[in-house]
Order: structure tokens, then sequence, then C-alpha cells
């Protein structure tokens, strides 16, 4: 987590000796509750996963995506961009999914089917928004980290896209349900102060933070160049048909970019960085506001089984 | 041997007279009889009267009666009762479960019925096990494949399986009917378009804007309906699509003269009239302007919901054939199999066998029996000597596949005019106002059978309140307030409108389903009110929630530090510090446990003990079953020591849920999912938790808090009822209802009836039962929703007038306006308790904490408990100037004096050996010692074994059992009840060295007599295991001993105590004494004569001992050697005693 010696690629005239990296993970575990980011992060308490089946296909759909990506030049034909996927997606499937996961063989051929009409929407040779993420890559798992305000932040972007305004990060996921739009980005001033808590909409708007520091302080980023980030939910809406024969799945994606959240909501959101960045760099791990962590955070947090304040509360009762 | 009365020995209770209509029941001759017996009129009792009445006066033979009820509980107590009633006899009546009578033929006629006479019944687990392996044997189309979720036992295809298979099971519907009725899949995806095109006939015909325009349209409508329908075939699916269609095209002609009538100025319709052709044809995405949101009549989604669950149907049909299969290979029959094979071989020669095995048939809560059960009862009748009761007003699980017209239509069709019927209508249980809320509110029963009113016989005084109602509070906190504030009254009495002060015990909160108790017991908790949750329910316990780490720590101990820090924490109580060293290891708290120096840690002797404990647990997962590793994690943890009494009282459910498992050879797999589940149990299997075949255990010292379905034949004097609103009540259809009605009652009775209408019904019944409950008070909680209005509904009313009577589905029909109802049935002498007993505590209610002399609310007597213990472990604690105490007047209602001392040998002798240990487990009942468990190594247990053979000779005596295969039957049967797989091989082993003993062949005059011996103004109380006839005709009396311990037959006090007791007991002198030793140590028997001075010095002893006790406090002490022994030996005076006796 520390880093005395900070990246050669930091921009020049950048002087600094001593800095924690920590990644937007860290830092909305965190901004959810101070006690989980020391059981999770500080004492490393293993929880047993519930399911890996969703993990698992998204190392899958990554997977494919990064060989497509990496196989893909600009010019490109849209047909053979989509067989490249659709020839490396079996293979994916094959590496990543643990069948011993499944209940039935139906079950996993199910997601397999699923997952492989994502890929096929996505590099739809017809406007699939896959075919100009393939041509525009320029690098996948690409590791972005930048000093910024004071703190250092650091975290891999799924794919950075070279597009004619300048550089466009992607963060590939499942599906874009509560992903912070402008409608909801009010909730990180609430957040902020203590009167709501959303920590995913605040680690959305921390990755968006990071990826669009980091790219900028990247190898990758020339003056004057516009830089973008995007959320894409590669099976957002899935559809399910059946048929005398049997059933028919069909799947869409789309993206949802957060770069103007990010414009409009920079202080707080760096407000809300930096605060979480100097409660774990001085390991401060008491809940607060408990209360409304407690009611908030509590119901679905791993820890919660084993959590001394949280099971403080109940033993009271 | 104990001074204990066994719970289960029988007790002649009811022991009164019948009342008139009771004596016309138990003495008439008439068969077939059915008595529709209302809720606390005695249905049983008179059932029981009945059977004892032919056995008394008319000489049947016992064994020639058979007696079916629903769950063991009342199989076992209508036996007892009997048994107290007519002596041995009693037990030769055959009283079975609907399933166990069942279990009993198929063993007797396993080879006629197909099967492997070692056939078992697959236990739930093994059910889902089954399900699990046939997965891909479903031909996936509409069912989505997905087992997965965070409890994946609750979601998922799985559980529909197990659903749809119980569902067809229980009205005997086979794979291959399913498979008749519905046709290829081709089919079926062709009539599934049916709808649509219903649908686009009418946008293409009553699109107009007025009633003429739309009118014109009607016969096109018609004549379009008329070729859909006449396109069909008249076998299953289509057949019932056809009568749908038949029923569509009765509307348009409804819907025809209607409109006729209105334009020709006969008739009025609302403005928005002629929408309605299309509107209820489904021909509008949704309902159009001015048609009412709630109207809900778009009738082509009936159709649609019907042809849904037949695509389902479709698919979990392979599904359902691989299970049965599956079960067949395994050699196994599941609950619902057992009653399908029997009904089955009943059609064969065997039931002419059977029908003569029984001359008379008695059943009782026959209103819940399901389409199977009724055919297996009217098999086994002989010349329709049936006697049936059950009430069709308590009918309430239709929702699971009981055939509530068995009670009515049905016995009529099988029995015709000979059935007699009488009545049972005067209540012994609830106050008149009680009875008739409820005889008010089944006045809106739609089709209701009974007529039945309700009346109370005999009925005390009562000075107070009866019905009572709450209005609710809007907010959730606030209404579970209400509720807390009417328990703190109810226990503290001091009102006036409360006729007395009530224990928890006596109040019960039912509820229409668990989230309606959540918010209120979270409150009770809050307020230190004492509940138990009785069967289903499920609720967030700390305690539970350990207990539950614990076994998730063991079945995955590498991988879940969660569960093991829970452990840790709360059952170790290891420091935060130790905690963070046993997380700092790189592989894990397990290892952090396991592989370090236990120097390291601040309290190494804590880590010590969770080693030894984890290491044999982690042992005996590999070898034992789920019940048995339970059981040694509590033994061997003692983790039942850490938990508060309501936590207790919580895990005694779970106790139960993992005694279901036993010890079946087929184990659930002990994975973390799996034992999430246990907690969540109700989704798991439905049946298990919300079957008319269990009944759930009662708290005396703690609210009872349940269903309303769990509380069926239960009273309590007083009953809260929650949530009493439209919106909670609100009815719905239930999954593969219509398919099930296809299947058992023919292709076209699917739409016979309103499905959603049947459950606001049953709805009322439910409400019926738990009104029925109360004896004394009744809180009814509730209020009124905005729609429940009486504002005219104009479009409601027209089509109401209009739908014609092939057309079963009404406005009103999904709608139940609950609270509504009851206000407009109140008695008039209701009360309304909103703004007094809801809202202030009257008197002084309990639950407060002093401190010296200042008065604390009991969380903050809690936080300044909190603050001195902190303090304590800081070292900053200051000594108080004055001597000031906690006290708490704890909440456990009115205290009642303690009863006047009671002596037995027991007592006595423990006196002698230390005043102080008597004091302790005698007179205060005191808190016993954390110890480690008094078990052996080996697990078993030396008392369980003891009192399974008492019981097993005790049971013995009493059927005039006296071979060893029959005591070997009776000790297997008890130990079966009381899950003491372990200990029964021992038992057996006491059994073969009683044997051995020459006693064994002597005539056995009396067992388990219980005795009372006056001493000097003392009362001494006792039990003598048995009274033998010697050979040379003498009488001698004989105390069993399973134990190793040898006692003293000259020093001893027991043996002459009993010989006095006998004096008052027998006409016959008994001077002979001794124990007969079937423990390790026997067999042999030690038994001499005591002669008068003996005894009376014997006498004059116990009388001073029990002199001084009366003067028996904490003070005194002796230490010796029973302080090993001691439940209290932590105390100082054990502490001596272990230096005393050099460290041990």
């Amino acid at each position: 987590m520390h880093c005395k010696h900070v990246s050669n690629l930091l921009p020049e005239g950048f002087d600094v000796t001593d800095v924690t990296f920590l990644s937007p993970s860290r830092l909305a575990t965190y901004a959810d509750c101070q006690r989980k980011f020391d059981y999770e992060y500080v004492q490393k308490v293993n929880v047993p996963e519930k399911t890996r089946l969703y993990l698992n296909q998204g190392r899958a759909y990554h997977g494919t995506i990064e060989v497509v990506c990496e196989a893909t030049s600009p010019e490109d034909d849209a047909q053979l961009i989509y067989d490249r996927a659709v020839d490396a997606f079996p293979e994916q499937w094959r590496e990543h999914i643990e069948p011993d996961e499944y209940a039935s063989n139906a079950h996993q051929e199910y997601q397999r089917l699923e997952n492989l009409e994502a890929i096929k929407t996505f590099f739809d040779p017809d406007g699939g928004h896959g075919i100009d993420h393939a041509r525009q890559s320029v690098e996948t798992e690409k590791w972005l980290e930048c000093v910024e305000n004071g703190i250092g932040l650091h975290g891999r972007a799924d794919n950075i896209l070279r597009t004619d305004e300048g550089i466009h990060v992607i963060d590939y996921k499942r599906k874009l349900r509560d992903v912070i739009t402008f409608n909801t980005a009010s909730v990180l001033e609430d957040h902020l102060d203590g009167t709501d808590h959303d920590p995913k909409r605040v680690k959305n708007a921390f990755q968006t933070a990071t990826y669009i520091e980091g790219v900028k302080q990247s190898d990758l980023y020339e003056e004057g160049m516009s830089v973008q980030f995007s959320f894409y939910g590669l099976l957002n809406r899935t559809s399910f048909e059946s048929t005398p024969d049997g059933y028919q799945i069909s799947v869409r994606g789309y993206p949802r970019e957060t770069t103007d959240i990010y414009e409009e909501y920079y202080d707080t959101i760096w407000n809300l960085m930096q605060r979480a960045h100097e409660g774990i760099t001085s390991s401060s791990h008491i809940p607060d506001p408990f209360p409304l962590i407690h009611d908030e955070a509590c119901p679905d947090c791993d820890f919660r089984e084993m959590c001394a304040d949280y099971l403080a509360e109940g033993v009271q009762r | 041997m104990s001074d204990e009365v066994p719970d289960w020995l029988p007790t002649i209770e009811d022991d009164e007279d019948p009342k008139p209509q009771q004596r016309t029941i138990i003495e008439s001759e008439r068969y077939p009889m059915r008595v529709l017996a209302g809720a606390g009129t005695g249905k049983t009792f008179t059932m029981v009267r009945k059977i004892e009445n032919l056995i008394d006066e008319h000489g049947v033979s016992p064994d020639r009666i058979l007696a079916l009820t629903f769950t063991n509980n009342a199989a076992d107590s209508m036996r007892e009762k009997l048994n107290a009633k007519l002596g041995p006899a009693g037990y030769d009546v055959d009283a079975y479960t609907y399933h166990s009578i069942c279990n009993e033929i198929l063993t007797d006629y396993a080879y006629d019925a197909g099967l492997d006479p070692d056939f078992e019944i697959a236990t739930d687990a093994e059910k889902y096990v089954i399900v699990l392996d046939v997965l891909d044997e479903i031909d996936y189309r509409a069912v989505k494949p997905n087992v997965y979720g965070p409890d994946s036992y609750a979601n998922g295809v799985a559980t529909k399986l197990l659903s749809f298979i119980g569902s067809m099971k229980r009205s005997g519907i086979s794979p291959t009917e399913i498979e008749e009725y519905l046709g290829s899949p081709e089919q079926v995806y062709e009539l599934d378009a049916v709808p649509d095109r219903v649908e686009e006939i009418a946008s293409d015909h009553l699109g107009g804007r007025s009633v003429s325009t739309v009118l014109d349209g009607i016969p096109d409508t018609r004549t379009d309906l008329v070729a859909e329908r006449d396109a069909l075939g008249d076998e299953g699916l289509e057949a019932s699509i056809k009568d749908f269609l038949d029923r569509l095209v009765d509307l348009c002609d409804a819907l025809e003269v209607a409109f006729e009538e209105h334009e020709a100025g006969e008739r009025s319709l609302p403005e928005d009239a002629h929408k309605l052709p299309k509107y209820l044809l489904g021909g509008y995405s949704s309902a159009p302007s001015g048609i009412p949101n709630d109207l809900k009549l778009e009738l082509t989604d009936y159709l649609r919901n019907a042809l849904d669950e037949c695509k389902t149907a479709l698919d979990l049909n392979t599904g359902y054939e691989a299970y049965e299969r599956e079960l067949d290979r395994r050699n196994l029959l599941d609950f619902d199999g057992l009653v399908v094979k029997t009904v089955e071989l009943l059609e064969t020669d065997v039931g002419e066998r059977l029908g003569d095995r029984w001359d008379y048939v008695f059943c009782d809560e026959f209103q819940d029996t399901d389409r199977l059960q009724f055919d297996l009862i009217t098999s086994l009748v002989s010349e329709d000597r049936i006697f049936v009761v059950g009430d069709d007003d308590q009918a309430i699980y239709e929702w699971r596949g009981a055939n509530v017209s068995n009670i009515t239509d049905e016995l009529d069709d099988v029995f015709g005019p000979d059935l007699e019927d009488e009545p049972l209508e005067q209540n012994f249980r609830s106050r008149q106002p009680i009875l008739d809320l409820a005889n008010d509110a089944l006045e809106r029963l739609a089709d209701r059978r009974s007529t039945k009113t309700l009346t109370r016989v005999d009925e005390p005084d009562f000075d107070g309140d009866t019905v009572a109602v709450v209005e609710e509070a809007d907010d959730e906190g606030d209404r579970a307030e209400q509720l807390v504030t009417v328990t703190r009254n109810l226990l503290s009495g001091d009102a006036e409108a409360l006729n007395r002060a009530y224990d928890p015990g006596e109040i019960a909160l039912l509820v229409r389903n668990n989230d309606h108790a959540t918010p209120i017991l979270e409150r009770f908790d809050e307020a230190g009110i004492p509940y138990q949750v009785a069967g289903d329910l499920s609720t967030e316990s700390i305690g539970v929630g350990t207990v539950v780490a614990y076994l998730k720590a063991l079945a995955r101990p590498e991988e879940d530090d969660v569960s093991w820090n829970r452990v840790l924490t709360m059952r170790y109580r290891l420091t935060d510090a130790d905690l963070r060293r046993v997380n700092s290891h790189e592989d894990g708290a397990y290892a952090g446990i396991c592989n370090q120096p236990l120097e390291v840690f601040d309290e190494p002797d804590r880590l010590q003990e969770v080693r030894e404990h984890i290491s044999r647990l982690l042992k005996l997962r590999e070898t034992v079953s789920l019940s048995h590793l339970y059981r040694e994690l509590k033994r061997l943890t003692n983790i039942d020591w850490y938990l508060s009494e309501q936590e207790r009282r919580d895990l005694a459910q779970l106790d139960e849920i993992i005694d279901q498992y036993g010890n079946d050879a087929v184990q659930p797999p002990l994975t973390p999912q799996f034992i999430d589940s246990l907690q969540h149990y109700d989704s798991l299997l439905e049946e298990s938790g919300s079957a008319p075949t269990s009944q759930p255990e009662l708290a005396d010292d703690a609210v009872n808090v349940m269903t309303i379905h769990k509380s069926k034949g239960l009273d309590f004097p007083v009953v809260l009822m929650p949530r009493l609103t439209a919106d909670e009540w609100e009815p719905g259809s239930r999954t593969y209802d219509t398919f099930e009605s296809a299947l058992s009652e023919g292709p076209e009775s699917v739409f016979d009836k309103d499905l959603v209408a049947q459950d606001a019904n049953e709805a009322r019944r439910i409400l019926h039962v738990g009104i029925t409950r109360a004896e004394e008070i009744l809180v009814l909680h509730g209020s009124i929703e905005e729609d429940d209005t009486d504002d005219e509904r104009p479009v409601h009313d027209a089509v109401e007038s209009i739908l014609p009577e092939s057309v079963p589905w009404r406005p009103s029909n999904g709608h139940l306006p609950i609270w509504r109802d009851l206000q407009e049935c109140l008695p008039s002498n209701h009360a309304d308790w909103t703004a007094s007993l809801a809202s202030t505590v009257v008197g002084d209610v309990s639950g407060q904490v002093t401190y010296g002399s200042e008065n604390l609310s009991a969380s903050d007597g809690r936080d300044r408990v909190i603050t001195f213990g902190n303090k304590l472990i800081e070292g900053s604690i200051e000594r108080e100037p004055e001597n000031r105490r906690f006290s708490i007047d704890a909440l456990t209602g009115p205290m009642t004096p303690n009863p006047a001392l009671q002596h037995s040998y027991t007592s006595l002798e423990a006196y002698e050996e230390c005043p102080r240990q008597h004091f302790l487990d005698y007179v205060v009942n005191g808190f016993s010692d954390y110890r480690e468990n008094g078990y052996g190594g080996d697990g078993i247990s030396q008392r369980i074994v003891g009192l399974l053979f008492h019981d097993t000779a005790e049971i013995a005596a009493k059927e005039q059992a006296a071979e060893r295969a029959e005591w070997y039957a009776i000790c297997e049967r008890l130990a079966g009840q009381r899950r003491a797989t372990d200990e029964l091989p021992v038992a057996k082993e006491c059994i073969d060295r009683y044997f051995d003993l020459d006693l064994s062949g002597w005539e056995i005059v009396d067992a388990e007599r219980e005795f009372q011996l006056e001493v000097d103004g003392h009362e001494l109380v006792g039990f003598i295991d048995a009274v033998y006839r010697t050979p040379d005709g003498e009488l001698v009396v004989i105390d069993y001993k399973a134990t190793e311990r040898h006692r003293d037959i000259d020093e001893n006090k027991q043996l002459p105590l009993y010989l006095l007791a006998c004096r008052d007991l027998y006409e016959e002198p008994i001077t002979s004494a001794g124990y007969a030793y079937v423990g390790d140590i026997g067999p042999k028997v030690e038994a001499r004569s005591f002669d008068e001075g003996e005894l009376d010095s014997v006498r004059a002893a116990v009388s001073t001992t029990m002199d001084r006790i009366k003067e028996t406090s904490f003070r005194g002490y002796e230490t010796g050697e029973h302080c090993r022994w001691c439940q209290h030996s932590s105390l100082p005076c054990g502490e001596e005693w272990r230096q005393e006796d050099g460290g041990r």
C-alpha cells in the first residue's frame, strides 16, 4: 500500500517522497464502513464466497474482450472481430468456469448462453459497441496511478480507447443497475455530510476519479486530449423466450458515461476521497456515523456475523 | 428412582361429564356420523369418549377401532387418554396419523404394493438431494435452469420442482396423467397463442366509442370466439380452453343484452361502459380512462395464467418422473407417496381384506384432509361405520392441498342420506363477546356450509374488557410500540379495564405471516418482554447465529474466517488483541488458532480450549450425523451457558429442525449454504414447517408467538392479532391451482370457480381460527385502507350486474376489507384501547432497575452495569461511598409465592451431604456453574440410559409385557421418541441384565407408584419403581439401579421410606425392599426385610432433618467428595474442598 518511490511516469516537477496509494475499492470500502475496512484490508479476514458464479463469468467476458482487443487492429473488418470474439469465448469460459459450482449442467449451459449472447451482441458486426472498442483499444488491463490533491490513487483499467477526441477509459460490468447517474449523483453530497449512505455510487465516483486522473498521468496522455470514462454493462438487458424446442436468450448491453458527473461533483468526490484516505492512513476504524452505517451498511456486510460493533447492538437489546 | 413424574405418563384429565350435546354424540349408535364441531366445543374429547363408550358399553374390542388424526402429538395424546381411562386396553386402539396408517399398511402388505419390505421414508434432506440429482432431466423451455443465489436452497428450479411434486402428489396426480392432459410441447405452445388471438378479436371489433357502436361489434366478436372455440378438441388442455371460450361467448351474450337494454332506455350504464367489452376481453394493454385500475378483470389474463402453469408443468413433469424413478431406485417413499401407494394398494384385493380389519373408523380434523386421504379413509370403512369430526369453518390448509369439501359434499356423495349430522356448538373456551364476533364474522363467508352458532356454556364471572380494538399507527415502530404497551398493561393488570394481571405465557401473539411478527419482536426485545417463537417463524437471534456460525466454521474451517471470529468472540470471549493475532496468520483464522505458539496470546488458556474443542468436533464431523455433531457441539462447548434465556428459547427451534435430520444414513451436505438455510427453514421446505402435521411446543413463561396456522387447536387467555388490514390480508391465487383442478376435477372445471375468491374465504377462516383461540381477551390491531370506503363504484356495479354466472370472476373478489368487516361485526360492548391501554402504561409495571435509591430505565441500568464492567477491566473502578446494589424487578408477570417446600429422598440425601447444595438446588433453584459436559467420552448419557430403562420397565408393567423382545420394542420406541439412539444399546444391556434376574419371572404388582408421605407435618413425595410378589407370595419393593454406584443396604434410608409409604398404599403389609442392579455392576438383587423399629427410627431421623431444612439458607455448607459432582463448585466452598483434597 505504501510507496516511497513514486512511479517514474509521474509528470515532471512532481515531488513526492512518501505517498500512500489506494485503490477506489479500498477507499469506497472505507467510505462504506471503517470497521469493514479494518476486517477486509487490515486484518484480512477471509470471507467464504457464497458463490463464485458471477466472479467467474466476469473473468470469462473480461478475458474474451481482452483477447479480442489485443488481437484487433483499427482497420480490421467487423465480421472478423466478431468471429474472433466468438472463437475466443469458449476457451475463456473453459478456463474460468468451475463446473462444480453449478448444481446442474443445465444451469451452466444457461449461463454460458447468456454470456455468449452478451459477447455476440457486444461484437455484433452490425452496430455492436464492441467493434469500436476493439478497433480503438490501445491497451487493456492497464495499471494506472496518480497523485492528485496530495493523495495517491491506483487501479487497473479494463480497456483504454483512443478516440478522435482523446482517451476513453472503459470499465466492463455485468449490469448498470445501481451505477451512478446524473439523477442520483447528489447522493454523493448526502454521503459526505452524513445524511445518506450510498457506498456503491461513491465507489463509482472514486473509480471515475481514479481512471480519469490516472490516465492523465500515464504515458498515454498528451496535452490537450479530452479524457472520458464510462461503465459498460454487457448483460444489462436480458430476455428469455420459451419455445416448444427450448428457450432462447437475447442480451443487450450499453454504456454509461460518468465524466460529467465527475466534473460536476469534483469537490465532493475529492473531499470524500480525502476523508477516506486520511482515515485509512491514520488507522482509524471506529464506524462513524454508526446509526447510519448500522441501518444502511450492516445488512449487506459480509463481516456482520463477526462484527463486534454490530453484535453489541443486538446483545444490548 | 426419580422424584419427578415422567412427562409422558398418562393422566386422567377431562375427567368430567360430557355436556348434553356431547353425550348425544357419544351414546349414539348411528353411523356413518358427521359432527361439524365449532372451535372450543371439545370435539376431540367427544371423539375419545365415544371410543371409550364403544369399548366399555358395547364390548367392542379395542383393536377393531381405528382412530385417525393429523399430528403425532394428537395421536399420542388420544392413546394416552384412552389408556388413562381404560387401562392397557386403551393402547390396543389403533390410533394413527393419516400418514402413519399408510406406513403401517404398506409395511404389512409391501409385496402386494410392489414395494421392497425394507422401504424407508425419505427425509426432507433426501428429497432435496434427489431433486438436485434430477435437475438435468428437466426439459427447460419456460422454466429457467437457475439454482443459485445467496440462499440457493430457497430459490430457483430445485425449490420449484419440489413444490410442483408436492402439489401434484397431494392430489394424486401422476406424471403420466400430466402428460396426457398437456399433450405435446408443440400443441401446448400452439394453444398458448389463444389469449393473444382473443385480444385481437376484441381489438378488431370492440373499439367503438359509444355503446351503440360497440354493440354493433359484439356479434362479430361472438362469431370469431365461437370459431376459435369450435376449432378445439374435447380432451385435455384443449377442452379446458374450449370451456374458457364458451364462458366468453356467454359474456358476449350478456354484454349484448345489457347494451341493448341500455339503448332501449331500460338500463342505465356508467359513462365509460362502452369500453367494458374490449376491456373484459383483454383488448386494451392496460385499463383505459374511465375503467378503474382496481377492477382487475381482463379475463384473458386468467387463461394466460393457466397456460403459463401448463408450460411450467410441461417442463417440470420430466423432473417429476425422474424424481419418482430415483425414489424407487433408492427404495424410498416420500410422505405424499405413502398415501398414493396406499390408495393404489386399496384398489386391489388387499382393499377388501383391509376393509375388514377395523369395525369402526374415527377421523379427527377431517376438514384438513386432501383428496387422496379422503379416498384412503373411505376405503378403510366397513359397513359405513365411520365417525367424522371437523370444522369446515376452520379449514385453513386448502392452500396446501386440503379439500374442504371432503367434510361436506364429498361425504354426502359417498354416504348419501344415511349420513347422520350432529352439531357441537357449545363452547367451553371463549367469552361470549369473542364468540359473538366470531359468529358474525363467519356470516360473511361465501358458500359457507355450516350454520353453527357458537355459544358459551358455564361462563365464569369476568370484570373487564373482552374484545378490544386498537387502531394501528402509520409508522411501523409506533405500531409495534402500541402492542408492547398493551402487553405491559396486561402483565401489570392494574388498568381498570382488565379483569386481572396475566403471565407472559398466557398471552399469544398470532400473526398472519412472519413479517407481521418481526417488528413487534424487536420491540419486545427492547422492552424485556420474554417471548417464544413457535414453529416456522424465523428470527434474528444473536445466540442462534453464534451456534450456526460454529457449524459453518466446522463445515469449512479453512475458509470461513468470519464464522471463526464470531465463535471466538461470542463463545470463547477472546480479546480484540488476541483476535487480531488469530487473524494475522497468513493462512487465515483456522491456522491462526492452531498453528501459533500459545505464548503469543494474552489468554493462552482460552486458545487451548478452542483448539481442544475444534479438534474433537472436526474429527466427529467426518464420521457422525448432523444431529450427532450438533449434540456434541452443544455438549462439548456448553454453548447454551453463554446464551440469554431468550436465546435459549430461540435455539430450541434450531434443535427441533436439526433433530428432524436424525441419524439417517443419508445426511444433508454440511455446506455453509445448507447451514444458513437452517435459520430460514420455513422457506426451505414448506411442508415441514407449515403442514397441519406439526404442532408447536408452548412456553409458560413467555409470550407465545406463532402464525395463526400453528395456533390451531390451542387456546390462550389473551390473544393479540396485529396487522388486520386489507393489504396484509389480500387474497391471491396459488401456484398450480388451476392446473391441479384441471387434473383432479376434470379439464372442464378449471374455470368453474374464482380461486382468488376461494383464497379470500380461506383468509376469513384463518381470521376465525385466530379469534377463537382467545379465552378472555382478544385484541384486534389494524386499520382501514383508503379503498375501503363505501363510496359508489358505478363501473364495478355495472360489471357485477352484467357478468353471467358462467364467468366466476367478480370485481371485488381480490379484495378483503378485513378491518372494515371486523368493525361491522364488533360486539356492542367492545372497547377501543387505541388511546388508553395501547398508548399509556397503567400502574406499576415491572422491568425497572433500581440502583441504590435511583430508579433507572432498563437501558440506563444496562449502560450503568457496562460502565462499571469497563472500569473494572481498566482497573479504574472506585469504591462507592455507600453500599448500593442493583435490583431488578423482572418482567415475568405477577410474582407468585414459592410453593411450600416439598421433600424427596433425593433432596434429603443432598441436604445431608451439604446444606448449601440443597438450598441452591431445591429451595431457590439456583443457576448451575458453567462446566464441561457431564458426559463420558463416548457421548452417552447415563441419566438418559437410566430413564430409558425405568420408563421401559414401567410401560412393560402396565402393558403386561413379560418377554425380553417386548421390552426391547418398548425401549426402542421410547429411544426413537427421545432421539436417544446412542443410549439405546446400553439401555438394552440393562434389559438383558434384568432378564438374568429371577425377579423378571415374578408377578409384578405395581409400577412407578407415586406416593406422598406425611411425616410430622412435612410432606415427602416420590415414586416407587416396582412392587413384586415373590414365588413365596411375599411382597417386595424394588428400586432399579441402572448406574454403577453401589448402595449400602444396611445404612440405607431410601428403602425404609418406601416401606413407610407402602403402609398407606397397600392393604397387604410389605416389609422387604431391595435394589435390582441392572447396570455394569449387575445383574444382582440385594434385598432384606426391615423391622418396625428400624422404620420408626428412620422416620424420626428424617423428621429431624426436615425440621432442620426449615431453617435452610445459603450460609451453611459441608465440603467433601460430593463437591466433585456439585453443580455449584465454582463457589468458594468448592475451592476450599479442592485445596483440602490436594488441589484436584
